[in-house]
């Protein structure tokens, strides 16, 4: 079983702490700025990079990696930063691999919306282009909620209540909400199967 | 529209955000293009589609776009900043003070739900992107309501047969060629480009 995530990484002298932490926010400086496709991507990178290459993290510490950014709320990339840091380098290491992450952002956006602030363009070419990806993406979104749903989906229940979420946010239902109305009919499920599992066990008897 | 309320906004988005930022779409779409209409839903959309093909985090990258068209470089700041902190002090949370967080009951509940809420929200995604490539217009769910019970007119809702073959093509080889997003996208436009150009 489990035990709870380790944060602080074993005792390491001042010297070693600013070197990871160098380590860190080069590492994902450059894996923000060369990595296409979002936070996804970029954890077979990360585990590449601090797996095989320095390892500084093993198997488990990987998977713990995946959990938390499966757990808590926020992007997979922020998370995965934050949780690989505090592991390799403590909280300064944390805070300098997601400063790492964010620069990238933000020097190539502001550049491109610097220099290229119209987002009608009036070329047909790259219009043309636009919307074939915006084609594109509605597939590759299908793919993704098809995937999504072969996992949660076992039964009618399961298929009605997204239908009925799907409904509110085509309503024009604030898509706030309907994600806040989601966490109580999810743990009211999970209350439910528990009972039902404790009543077995008192069966059993 | 402030930096603070920049911020706010995407502080608020960033709790929800379980299992990454693709739930973010339709958060934003609610109040970018209806609730404050800062951008035209073409624009919008392409401003995705830029998010996505560049490097880096896909809702940073939205985040910090949307930002900087607002209030230059502060305001990209208080946007990325505002995605990004409630996320820092959460997951800080998660690390050091909850033990075995992803056993505890409460969250096992919220996670279970919010997955049924994760379904609904790309499938909401895919009709939001549908009715900017597929179909010609948003789609007018009243007007296609008569449609089908009185024959009412549909006027200027149709479907782009260009469009419907670039998505069906991706969602193929997205499926099971299991090409890469990049992969896709860049075939995307490409079609998109020469399809048009024939036809």
């Amino acid at each position: 079983m489990r035990k709870s995530f380790k944060t602080t990484p074993e005792k390491i002298t001042k010297k070693e702490l600013l070197f990871r932490s160098g380590v860190l926010f080069y590492t994902f400086f450059k894996i923000a700025l060369f990595v296409v496709g979002g936070g996804l991507a970029m954890l077979p990178v990360i585990e590449d990079v601090f797996l095989r290459k320095h390892k500084w993290l093993n198997k488990k510490e990987i998977l713990d990696m995946v959990i938390l950014t499966q757990t808590v709320p926020g992007l997979i990339a922020v998370n995965a930063s934050l949780y690989v840091g505090a592991r390799i380098a403590g909280f300064i290491g944390s805070i300098a691999a997601l400063i790492g992450v964010m620069i990238p952002s933000l020097m190539i956006i502001c550049s491109i919306a610097y220099f290229f602030p119209d987002l009608n363009p009036n070329n047909s070419y790259i219009l043309n282009g636009f919307s074939g990806i915006r084609s594109a993406v509605t597939g590759v979104f299908a793919v993704t909620a098809w995937h999504l749903s072969k996992e949660i989906v076992h039964s009618v229940r399961d298929g009605v209540i997204i239908l009925i979420l799907l409904i509110l946010l085509l309503a024009n239902v604030y898509p706030l909400y309907v994600i806040v109305l989601s966490m109580p009919i999810g743990f009211f499920l999970i209350l439910k199967k528990q009972k039902k599992l404790l009543f077995k066990e008192k069966k059993h008897e | 529209m402030s930096s603070l309320f920049l911020f706010w906004q995407f502080a608020k988005f960033s709790v929800v955000l379980f299992g990454g930022g693709y739930m973010i779409i339709p958060l934003l779409m609610t109040t970018f293009v209806e609730e404050n209409p800062v951008f035209s839903l073409d624009a919008f959309g392409n401003l995705l589609v830029l998010s996505q093909i560049t490097p880096g985090a896909v809702s940073l990258n939205t985040a910090t776009w949307i930002g900087f068209t607002q209030r230059g470089i502060i305001g990209a700041l208080a946007a990325s900043l505002g995605l990004v902190l409630p996320t820092v002090f959460l997951s800080f949370c998660a690390i050091t003070v909850l033990d075995r967080l992803e056993k505890t009951l409460f969250m096992q509940g919220i996670l279970k739900g919010v997955r049924y809420a994760g379904v609904a929200m790309i499938s909401y995604a895919i009709v939001l992107f549908a009715g900017m490539s597929v179909f010609t217009q948003p789609v007018p769910w009243k007007r296609l309501f008569d449609f089908i019970t009185a024959g009412a007119s549909l006027q200027g809702f149709a479907v782009n047969p260009v469009e419907t073959v670039i998505a069906l093509l991706a969602f193929f080889s997205a499926l099971k060629l299991r090409l890469s997003m990049i992969q896709i996208m860049i075939s995307g436009a490409l079609f998109g480009i020469l399809l048009h150009l024939v036809f």
